[in-house]
């Protein structure tokens, strides 16, 4: 049988020939291939794009009916045409999840910001409005530099009743015994090193501390001339900000312009002691300096500054290939080294260029201001090219560092919420999701604005997710894959549940359905819904096989090893 | 921060655990290849003599005044009980009747200090035995996995379990910094369980499903091509996903392992019944088991009592659930298990005759103390770092006896009843464990990816330099 497996993977390579170049992106990724004889992998089947680009840009598994229509669609340009049905239409009757759905698109990249800005219970109450207006900025897709101005600039009254300030109250500092106090500077801290993570892809955590001097010279050469001093200019923009509570011990906040400024003598409690220094807000890429004569205010002028630098593109536009590519141009997203992005300025021996296609990089970049930084713009470019449909099986001859030339597609792990999104999608057997305050319930994951709206009313599916790496929103999400996933497919009890012919499930449907269907056919439906393709003629044969020995348990049996095999669980 | 360059390649997380072994269980594990180095820096002598470590972590801050290190005040509640002990030292039997029991057997430790007073810092410190920095705070191991590294290659052929489990984290703690490997291999991640409601147990194969199981698994091993392909541009991460679930396979099928994880309903009962009475119980399996284990960190939420103090309502009078009372009911979950834990371990023996709890280190106490004197104004404690007390058992350590004292009040330490004469902080335990496991804890690893040495037990806690050692008083 492998022989047999491996045989179909260098046919497929062989007869795949040269791939054509559809946009921007396969010129730079197959020139440079091209260039240094680095042997790609074939393109993907129609069924693993299907399955890829869905869940990418979706969270979500293709129907079997979608997979039938768009493998027998025979027009060349169906791929195309796909993508653009993934993308929800604009909104005609109101915006935000109350009164209309408008597909799973907004809910996974609604899940994306929120888990990047970290909406978790610190926000209380907040959660929702934050999460809603994350959703109703992608629903009406307000461009990202004006989502991000919006961000950085939202003030309150209450963070429970206006979504964009649930931002910047995020990044509070607790002070004192932790619930009335905020500890101002190390707020402002954190408001500079997360917005210029998050939206420059620069990381200032080390130099928070001490200067780079020293420290990062063998790290990164632009941080490495950097000073302690520069973080605390960029913090001084938000040094009039000030996040409190309303009353009490209660995380509701206020988000206001009222503090006197950032004073280095105040003590942190994150960070190595403060010491004298001139702190007038400067932005650190340019050395700008705050000027109150035009009439904007701190934050404003910094916003301003963020999204008109060149580097908010390019950091915005490799964060998004990194998501979909599964690995960065400049790689991990939030480590660019800014003095080495320039090959005609090249940095000193014996540094390299940080990018690993530095031209492709700007031209995503120019691409995506063009475009008046239209996300959807940017995700469909990147899904329409050959570079990104690829499969994930490397040529023959494939080396590790052909990783970097994105010669095959990254395989990922379906995240926590894909995946039980995926099983209830596969077994036909929903939940009724409960989210605070809204009425209806919901049938995935994806939908909730936190987890924990459900920890209290699904308890057993809420620690299956942590288990599967479902954030807490203080660290990232994980797809690390761990014996426990592993163990809990094979025998959780949750699972186990799924692959049970039940009312309203899928397998009673294709047993005891009013038209009865023949074993071949229920084989089809069943990997149609978990690794969306048909079965090869071997394991149609063993599938079909397995069910006529005893139809029921056989077809249970079926369900629970597809489950299991790793073209489910992986994203391919 | 972790960051890559290709003028000078330093291995990345995810490339280390790309390389490095993936099979969890056991002797299976390799020791780690990559460009870590490790090596002794000062001549210490691990003390040795535990084979396991099995830390209660006390999450939220104990009121030491009110139980380890227990004062009488006006307004102090009758039912405390506060009585004194045959051993000589006053004790709240309303609240600790159970492990008034098993004292013979446990070092009252009252001069213990914390660095920081917020939950999150201090519990890092306690699990992680470094200062917590930005910077560094994704890097770092945490003490579990250091000595799952410790045991990497080390362990019999025989192992099922792996050599660092976590039980009843709260979310996200296990992917976030608290609990996590930090640049250590994958494989000294911990198995991380949870007894809670709701909490999976998918390593228990209950008997009539074996067969059908089994044929399950025959079924997928002989279809799923999906784990077949052997060209080198196959991805690893499958590869990787098919071994883990070789492990899990492994731990599901060993006929051991219903003996670690079923528990009899009279057995919980007698440990509380609660899912961290649930938690103590298998963790007494597993040393007893002697499959691997060598680091169980067990989980109790809820301690850090705010407000009500000495509320007995479930449903509290403040606004904000985590400001209720609790005292009682933390206590008496805390009891019953503590104290079973302690009597089972020095029961049951081990091949050599000796007791269980002769080779096993049992700790029990939080990351801070709470603030001394009067209530607060919603009828609480805050957050007080300068004393923190805490139980001690196990491994040589010699019970029946209390080391430390503090004042009327119970917020500044008079007497530390140890060799440094000041505070015993987080760093003093983590070397500790660290000597009774036969770990040299002045050891260093260089190679990290940020460049900066790890030190398994770190000279400095944030500006002021102190020189951790083992709490050598525990055992004489």
């Amino acid at each position: 049988m492998t022989r047999v497996i491996f045989f179909f993977i260098c046919l497929g390579t062989l007869i795949a020939g040269p791939v054509p170049r559809k946009n921007l992106i396969d010129e730079h990724i197959f020139g440079k291939m091209e260039r240094d004889g680095v042997p790609h992998a074939a393109l993907s089947t129609d069924t693993e794009f299907l399955r890829r680009v869905t869940l990418d840009l979706t969270g979500r598994l293709p129907s079997a009916e979608s997979i039938r229509r768009f493998t027998a669609d025979e027009s060349p340009d169906k791929r195309e045409r796909l993508v653009d049905s993934l993308f929800p239409g604009m909104p005609t009757m109101g915006v935000g999840r109350r009164p209309t759905r408008v597909g799973p698109f907004l809910d996974r990249w609604t899940t994306f910001f929120s888990d990047l800005f970290r909406n978790n219970e610190q926000l209380r109450e907040g959660i929702n409005g934050f999460h809603d207006h994350i959703y109703k900025s992608l629903e009406l897709n307000v461009p990202y530099d004006e989502f991000v101005r919006d961000l950085i600039t939202a003030s309150a009254v209450s963070t429970w009743t206006n979504g964009a300030a649930n931002f910047v109250a995020r990044h509070r500092v607790m002070g004192g015994d932790g619930y009335s106090e905020m500890n101002h500077e190390d707020t402002c801290d954190e408001l500079a090193i997360w917005t210029t993570r998050l939206f420059l892809g620069v990381d200032t955590e080390c130099i928070s501390c001490h200067d780079g001097k020293g420290h990062l010279e063998k790290i990164n050469l632009w941080l490495s001339g950097r000073k302690r001093t520069d973080v605390w200019r960029q913090a001084a923009f938000f040094g009039k900000t000030y996040v409190g509570p309303v009353y009490g011990r209660i995380p509701e906040f206020r988000v206001k312009d009222s503090e006197k400024g950032y004073d280095v003598s105040t003590k942190s409690i994150t960070r190595l002691p403060r010491y004298k220094a001139a702190v007038e807000p400067a932005f650190l890429l340019t050395g700008e300096h705050y000027n109150p004569a035009g009439g904007a205010r701190e934050r404003e002028s910094y916003a301003r500054m963020v999204t008109s630098d060149p580097q908010f593109a390019r950091a915005t536009v490799n964060l998004f290939w990194s998501k979909l590519m599964g690995r960065g141009i400049v790689d991990p997203p939030f480590g660019f080294d800014l003095a080495r992005q320039d090959p005609a300025n090249p940095p000193p021996a014996p540094w390299t260029i940080q990018p690993s296609h530095p031209e492709l990089l700007n031209a995503l970049a120019d691409d995506f201001r063009r475009h008046n930084y239209d996300l959807r713009h940017l995700m469909r470019l990147i899904v329409t090219s050959n570079a990104y449909q690829l499969s994930s099986n490397g040529a023959p001859g494939w080396k590790a560092n052909h990783d970097t030339y994105f010669a095959r597609h990254q395989a990922r792990r379906l995240s926590a919420e894909e995946f039980w999104d995926a099983v209830s999608d596969a077994s036909g057997i929903y939940e009724k999701f409960k989210v605070k305050d809204l009425e209806r319930p919901f049938r995935y994951v994806m939908e909730a604005s936190f987890n924990q709206d459900f920890a209290a009313s699904h308890p057993p599916i809420w620690n299956l997710l942590q288990e599967w790496g479902q954030t807490d929103r203080e660290d990232p999400p994980t797809d690390r894959s761990s014996m426990v996933q592993a163990a809990s497919l094979m025998n959780h009890d949750l699972l186990l549940n799924r692959v049970k012919i039940q009312p309203g499930g899928r397998l009673e449907r294709l047993l005891r359905g009013s038209s009865p269907k023949s074993n071949g056919d229920i084989v089809d439906e069943l990997f149609l819904s978990t690794i969306s393709r048909l079965p090869n003629a071997g394991e149609k044969r063993q599938s079909v096989r397995l069910i006529e020995q005893q139809r029921d348990q056989g077809a249970e049996d079926l369900l629970w090893a597809l489950l299991n095999r790793i073209d489910f669980i992986f994203c391919q | 921060m972790i960051q890559n360059s290709s003028a000078f390649p330093v291995l990345t997380r995810r490339d280390f655990w790309r390389i490095g072994a993936v099979s969890v269980t056991g002797a299976a594990l390799a020791p780690l290849s990559g460009p870590l180095r490790a090596a002794a820096t000062a001549r210490v002598e691990p003390r040795g003599g535990a084979e396991c470590v099995i830390f209660l972590n006390l999450v939220g801050g104990p009121s030491q005044m009110d139980t380890f290190d227990v004062k009488e005040y006006k307004f102090t509640p009758q039912d405390l009980d506060i009585r004194t002990l045959p051993i000589g030292y006053r004790w709240p039997f309303g609240l600790l009747p159970r492990t008034a029991e098993v004292l013979e057997d446990v070092a009252v430790v009252r001069s213990m200090a914390a660095w920081e007073t917020l939950h999150n810092l201090a519990q890092y410190g306690l699990q992680v035995g470094h200062p917590f920095t930005a910077a560094r705070a994704k890097e770092l191991p945490c003490i579990g996995s250091v000595i799952a590294y410790e045991s990497l290659g080390k362990g019999k052929e025989s192992d099922y379990l792996p050599p660092f489990v976590s039980m009843n984290f709260p979310a996200g703690a296990v992917n976030g910094t608290l609990i996590r490997e930090g640049f250590l291999d994958s494989a000294t991640a911990p198995l991380a369980l949870d007894m809670r409601k709701g909490g999976s147990m998918p390593f228990l194969l209950p008997e009539e499903n074996r067969s059908r199981f089994n044929s399950r698994l025959d079924f997928l091993r002989s279809f799923d091509t999906s784990r077949q392909l052997e060209s080198p541009g196959a991805p690893k991460l499958y590869r990787e996903w098919d071994s883990f679930s070789k492990s899990a396979e492994k731990m599901i099928k060993s006929p051991q392992v219903a003996g670690v994880f079923q528990l009899k309903e009279d057995e919980r009962k007698r440990y509380g019944g609660t899912p961290f009475g649930d938690a103590c119980q298998i963790a007494r399996n597993m040393v007893a088991a002697r499959a691997g284990v060598r680091y169980i960190l067990v989980n109790q939420g809820g301690w850090d009592h705010h407000g009500d103090i000495y509320g007995k309502t479930d449903g509290g009078r403040m606004e904000d659930p985590r400001m209720r009372g609790g005292l009682y009911s933390n206590c008496a979950e805390l009891d019953s298990a503590y104290a079973a834990l302690l009597q089972d371990l020095k029961r049951m023996k081990a091949k050599d005759g000796s007791s269980l709890l002769s080779k096993t280190l049992v700790l029990a106490m939080g990351e801070f103390g709470r603030t001394p004197g009067n209530l607060t104004d919603i009828k609480g404690r805050d957050h007080w770092p300068a004393v923190r007390a805490g139980l001690f058992a196990g491994a040589g350590v010699k019970g029946g006896r209390l080391i430390g004292a503090t004042d009327d009040q119970g917020g500044k330490i008079t007497r530390f009843d140890w060799h440094r004469n000041r505070p015993m902080y987080p760093e003093d335990v983590t070397a500790t464990i660290y000597s009774l496991l036969g770990i040299d804890w002045s050891k260093k690893i260089t190679g990290t990816p940020s460049g900066r040495a790890f030190e398994y037990v770190e000279p400095m806690s944030g500006t002021t330099f102190i020189d951790s050692t083992e709490i050598k008083e525990l055992f004489t």
